[in-house]
């Protein structure tokens, strides 16, 4: 307050020796200052103070009017009945929210279910078949020997225990194993032993030559699919081409000939129909034409039979000659099951049974260290398959787009939405 | 006239049902269907007539038996799917109420499902369980050997390992691990449980690929169903030879990948770990103390493991029956000419005692897992490896006096490669693992030499495997030799035809003249001729010309004490063996193939071959006559027979003259060598 500098309104006019410094009025400032000083002594500047160390409140009440007061104003015994409190709270038949149950509120900070919690719970509502998995108990290890239960024995000895569902023979029959062949597949084959990681040399060029021949096999056939295709395409093209040509030509023809022509008469050769009926000499001359050709062509064939039973001695012998060359040709002994078994043509399901990958290991790659190895193939997949080839399960394409709901295209008929003025 | 019959009221149309109708069936939805089909083991079927089930039958549409549809009905799990359908939309509804109190109540009351009773339905009896164990065990290690992902959830991987692991742990107790193979997919066991073969495939480590053509849920519904299996097989196996199941499973042990170190049997009657345990108990203390601190911990370490192991191991002796397995051989009635019945490999006695007086240890470059898990079902106690290879190793000290072999995979490198290097080192005190020296006394292996000696039964010749060598070839376990096909793992007396050997000798005493012997210096190590380096060698089928080469190789990389002891051996083993194969071949009545069998005294040239030539004359003679007798049919079958035999039989006699060769040129160098 005292630092202030001199004020406007306290000097209206800063001409003459009023406006001076030393000739502001200061009165008001020292007297302040003053003040301050004798309060301090006095113990403390008022205005600082706080308010319980100026102030005491009474509360105490005066005794003598209390009693002044109560005999003027008794209270009814009736209302000093109705005042006594039980300590237990009473009976609340209001609506109030479900988390106020009995008068005492839980702290906001500690929800009923935490949100992880209310995840799961939202996962279980609508997260539809996903979710199912969860609910079987699968991670508690096994705590008695399902081969030597003893059966429960019922309290209830006088009831007939209850009747068991037979099982069907059916279930028990084998799956359909997808081979050409019709033989069961194993679960787990014995390995190729062209598969060790470091082979004999024999075992493993047995393998190679044999997966080489079938990948040749199929390049081949590929190719050759190829070529065909590329064939079909061309002659495709070529007739188009050649019709277009055709059409261009009639059409430059046409336009040239209704130029100069102008109305030529359409001469066009119509197949007329027979206007007389046959008369029995053609109708006998036709009969005898037709029958002897019907002779000529039972001679021929007569002849032909002829000549093929003259000529089965010999066929006889050629046939002997095959099927020694079918017995010297050598027989293919598979050596361990898992060879390629050629599959069924009627498979389960709409997709085809994925081919298994070519475990191979080329010359350039064949490793004699452990260490060194690289592996071949996939398991997952091999098991996949293998599922698939015993007819356990059947083979579905996985579904990478579902089918959406067949849309419409309309015209919007706000081109009708228009008013004269 | 007969009984007009309704049509569609019999036969196939009655007999099968298609999917769809099953599912409108049964009420539930098509997963559903699918995981129940799955749990019961109900599959696709295929009618004769599909135009005769349905009409509306096309080449996709999936057939079932009515009947095996018609149980289902009955299953206690169809009602437990639908229930919780229901409680799902009351959960729903709940929270749409936004009474979360109710949803929480309503979900505690979701009902829980369990396999157990279908286990026992579809395997009647154990031995049932056992034969269809194949699928679910390559399953369940393929699984546990997955990266976790949505599809598959890390509890369902954590579960998959600890199953594995308990069954592991049963087969090495028991010894009942037969064969394995290194294949370039994976890796494949075959175990005898209770007189069942089971087979399984392991896959490598960190190489398997998730892809998408595979559905993920139909594979997981598999694992659900064949993890409760397998939890009741090794309950079963378990309490079959005393042990209490579930085994304890340390958890911190496990995350430091302590893997089969993680589990530990208890017997039923004496509360302590067993012996098969890697008996380690300092290790962990210790592993910040130097060399020689660690070796004295060790020892007492075991000391301690030896004074446990002894009560432990002969008590469950004393309940579980040990019989005396020393397998029986089967031989033939029909005589010489019958096929070769094939012979039970290992008994679970030899099996046991393997491994069972080695200590090994496992180089980091080395696949842990599957060497730990075979060189203790082959009876080795104490397997150490580095520290880097996870938790629970008998020793991770490299240095460690115990170790008797230790498993190295890396190209061997000359001996001062590193001695810069070391010379820094020595000074430091302590020897670092990066300096590869050679510990003396203590043999080095690569890892096939383990899978070969389980594969034979008994342990082979170690030079030939050792760091740097080139290998023999890795042979599947699986493939029988066939009658008359050449057999590398047998000594050749066993499979040459009579008369052979000499007509051979005499084939080459023609054509020595104008050959000379190139080979004439050999290793020190081909001095020692026993059955087992008969076994070793000659597997290697196509490379022979390097054969002796590549051993004389591996011969000198040995340390050269190990050669001192073997030269001094060699010149007394190699006359004593000899004149062995002398005694045992008369005894045969064979004739002992030789280096100078051509120049034997008293036999003229070309008589044997004439003796060979009458003798095939007369089996072919005999052959003939039987196949007169035969009918049209079976004719063509013997003769088909015979062509292969006889390929077969010329490719063998081919593989024999060569190995016969090499025999021979060995024997020459030795003689040499010992003059």
């Amino acid at each position: 307050m005292a630092t202030l500098p001199p004020q406007q309104h306290a000097q209206p006019s800063r001409k003459g020796k009023k406006a001076w410094r030393k000739n502001v009025d200061l009165t008001q400032v020292e007297s302040g200052l003053s003040t301050v000083r004798d309060e301090v002594i006095t113990g403390g500047v008022v205005a600082e103070k706080a308010s319980e160390d100026l102030f005491t409140i009474d509360v105490a009440p005066s005794v003598p009017t209390a009693r002044a007061y109560a005999k003027s104003h008794k209270p009814l015994k009736a209302d000093e009945i109705l005042a006594e409190r039980s300590a237990v709270p009473p009976l609340d038949g209001r609506k109030r929210p479900a988390t106020v149950t009995d008068g005492v509120l839980p702290d906001k900070k500690r929800r009923a279910v935490s949100a992880r919690e209310m995840d799961r719970l939202r996962k279980i509502a609508y997260g539809g078949e996903a979710k199912k998995a969860e609910v079987l108990k699968t991670d508690v290890s096994a705590t008695y020997d399902p081969w030597d239960a003893q059966p429960v024995q019922s309290a209830y000895t006088f009831l007939d225990p209850p009747r068991k569902a037979r099982e069907p023979e059916t279930i028990r029959r084998a799956p359909l194993a997808m081979t050409k062949s019709g033989r069961p597949v194993a679960a787990v084959q014995t390995p190729n032993p062209g598969k060790s990681y470091n082979p004999a040399f024999a075992d493993w060029a047995a393998l190679v030559e044999k997966e080489g021949t079938k990948a040749v096999d199929e390049e081949v056939k590929r190719l050759e699919e190829e070529r065909l295709e590329a064939e079909r395409i061309a002659r495709i093209e070529a007739a188009q081409a050649e019709e277009e040509d055709k059409k261009m030509e009639s059409e430059w023809e046409s336009e040239w000939e209704t130029e100069w022509d102008g109305l030529s008469d359409a001469d066009v050769d119509l197949k007329v129909k027979r206007p007389q009926r046959k008369t029995q000499a053609e109708r006998n001359r036709i009969r005898r034409r037709k029958e002897e050709e019907r002779r000529r062509t039972h001679e021929e064939k007569a002849k032909k039979r002829e000549q093929q039973v003259a000529q089965a001695r010999a066929l006889v012998k050629q046939l002997d000659k095959r099927e020694k060359a079918k017995v010297k040709a050598p027989v293919v002994e598979s050596e361990s099951e898992e060879e390629g078994e050629t599959l069924r043509r009627r498979r389960l399901g709409k997709a085809p049974i994925p081919e298994g990958p070519l475990e191979v290991v080329l010359a350039d790659e064949l490793q004699d260290s452990l260490r060194l190895l690289k592996p071949e193939g996939n398991l997952l997949t091999d098991r996949f398959r293998s599922l698939l080839l015993r007819g356990k399960i059947e083979s579905r394409a996985p579904i990478t787009q579902r089918k959406k709901p067949r849309r419409t295209t309309t015209e919007k008929w706000s081109y009708k939405d228009w008013k004269l003025k | 006239m007969a009984k007009i019959k309704k049509k569609g009221a019999s036969g196939q149309a009655k007999n099968y049902i298609t999917r769809t109708q099953a599912v409108r069936k049964l009420q539930i939805s098509l997963q559903d269907f699918r995981r129940l089909c799955i749990f019961k083991g109900i599959h696709p079927r295929e009618p004769r007539n599909k135009k005769k089930v349905s009409k509306k039958a096309t080449p996709a549409t999936t057939f079932y038996y009515t009947r095996d549809i018609a149980y289902l009905l009955h299953e206690p799990l169809l009602q437990k799917f639908r229930d919780h359908k229901a409680t799902a939309k009351k959960i729903a509804r709940a929270l749409g109420r936004d009474e979360v109190s109710d949803a929480k109540r309503l979900e505690n009351s979701l009902p829980r499902m369990k396999l157990d009773h279908i286990v026992k339905e579809r395997y009647p009896t154990f031995v049932d369980a056992l034969r269809d164990l194949d699928d679910a065990l390559s399953m369940l290690f393929l699984f546990a050997n997955l990266p976790s992902t949505t599809a598959v959830p890390a509890k369902t991987i954590a579960l998959c390992q600890r199953l594995c692991l308990e069954f592991e742990h049963y087969l090495i107790v028991s010894h009942s691990l037969k064969k394995t193979f290194l294949s370039i997919k994976g890796i494949y066991y075959q175990a005898t449980v209770q007189g069942q073969d089971i087979m399984w495939l392991v896959p490598y480590r960190f190489v398997q690929k998730m892809t998408g053509d595979i559905d993920f849920r139909i594979m997981g519904t598999f694992i659900e169903f064949y993890t409760t299996l397998l939890g009741f097989v090794n309950y079963r196996l378990y309490t079959s030879i005393g042990l209490v199941y579930p085994p304890k499973f340390n958890a911190s042990s496990d995350e430091s990948g302590g893997e089969l170190g993680a589990i530990t049997l208890e017997s039923k009657s004496i509360s302590g770990p067993l012996a098969i345990q890697n008996g380690t108990s300092g290790n962990t203390a210790s592993k910040a103390a130097s060399a020689a601190a660690q070796a004295a911990a060790d020892k007492v370490a075991l000391q301690n493991g030896d004074a446990e192991e002894i009560p432990a191991q002969e008590e469950p002796s004393a309940e579980v029956e040990v019989v005396d397995d020393k397998i029986d051989t089967f031989e033939t009635v029909t005589g010489e000419g019958a096929d070769v019945l094939p012979q039970p490999q290992v008994s679970n006695t030899e099996a046991a005692t393997l491994f069972s007086s080695f200590t090994f240890f496992l180089s980091r470059e080395t696949p842990r897992a599957p060497l730990e898990f075979i060189l203790k079902a082959f009876g080795c106690k104490r397997v150490g490896w580095d520290a880097v290879l996870g938790d629970g190793a008998f020793t991770t000290n490299e240095r460690d006096p115990n170790i008797t072999h230790q498993i190295v995979d890396r190209p061997n490198l000359p001996p001062n490669a590193f001695s810069a290097i070391k010379g820094g080192e020595d000074e430091a005190g302590a020897p670092a693992p990066g300096a590869r020296s050679r510990v003396p006394g203590r043999i080095y292996v690569q890892p096939q030499w383990v899978w070969d000696c389980v594969n034979q039964g008994k342990l082979l010749r170690p030079d030939l495997y050792a760091p740097g060598a080139t290998l023999p070839p890795h042979l599947s376990p699986w493939v029988k030799p066939k009658k008359g096909a050449y057999d590398p793992t047998a000594p050749l007396e066993e499979q040459e035809k009579e008369g052979e050997a000499e007509l051979h000798a005499e084939e080459e005493g023609e054509e020595s003249d104008a050959e000379e012997v190139e080979h004439a210096n050999g290793g020190p190590f081909d001095a020692i001729f026993d059955d087992e380096v008969e076994a070793g060698e000659g597997m290697d089928v196509d490379g022979s010309e390097s054969e002796g080469e590549s051993e004389a190789e591996a011969a000198a990389e040995v340390d050269d004490e190990e050669e001192e002891d073997d030269e001094e051996l060699s010149e007394t083993e190699v006359e004593r063996l000899r004149y062995q194969r002398e005694l045992e071949a008369e005894a045969a009545g064979q004739p002992f193939a030789t280096a100078d069998a051509g120049q034997m005294p008293g036999k003229k040239p070309g008589e044997a071959k004439k003796k060979a030539e009458l003798k095939k004359r007369a089996e072919k003679e005999e052959l003939d006559r039987q196949r007169m007798m035969l009918p049209n049919k079976k004719r063509k079958l013997f003769d088909k027979m015979q062509y292969g035999n006889q390929k077969r039989e010329a490719e063998a006699e081919k593989l024999r003259k060569k190995r016969r060769k090499l025999e021979k040129e060995k024997l020459a160098a030795q003689a040499a060598k010992a003059k």
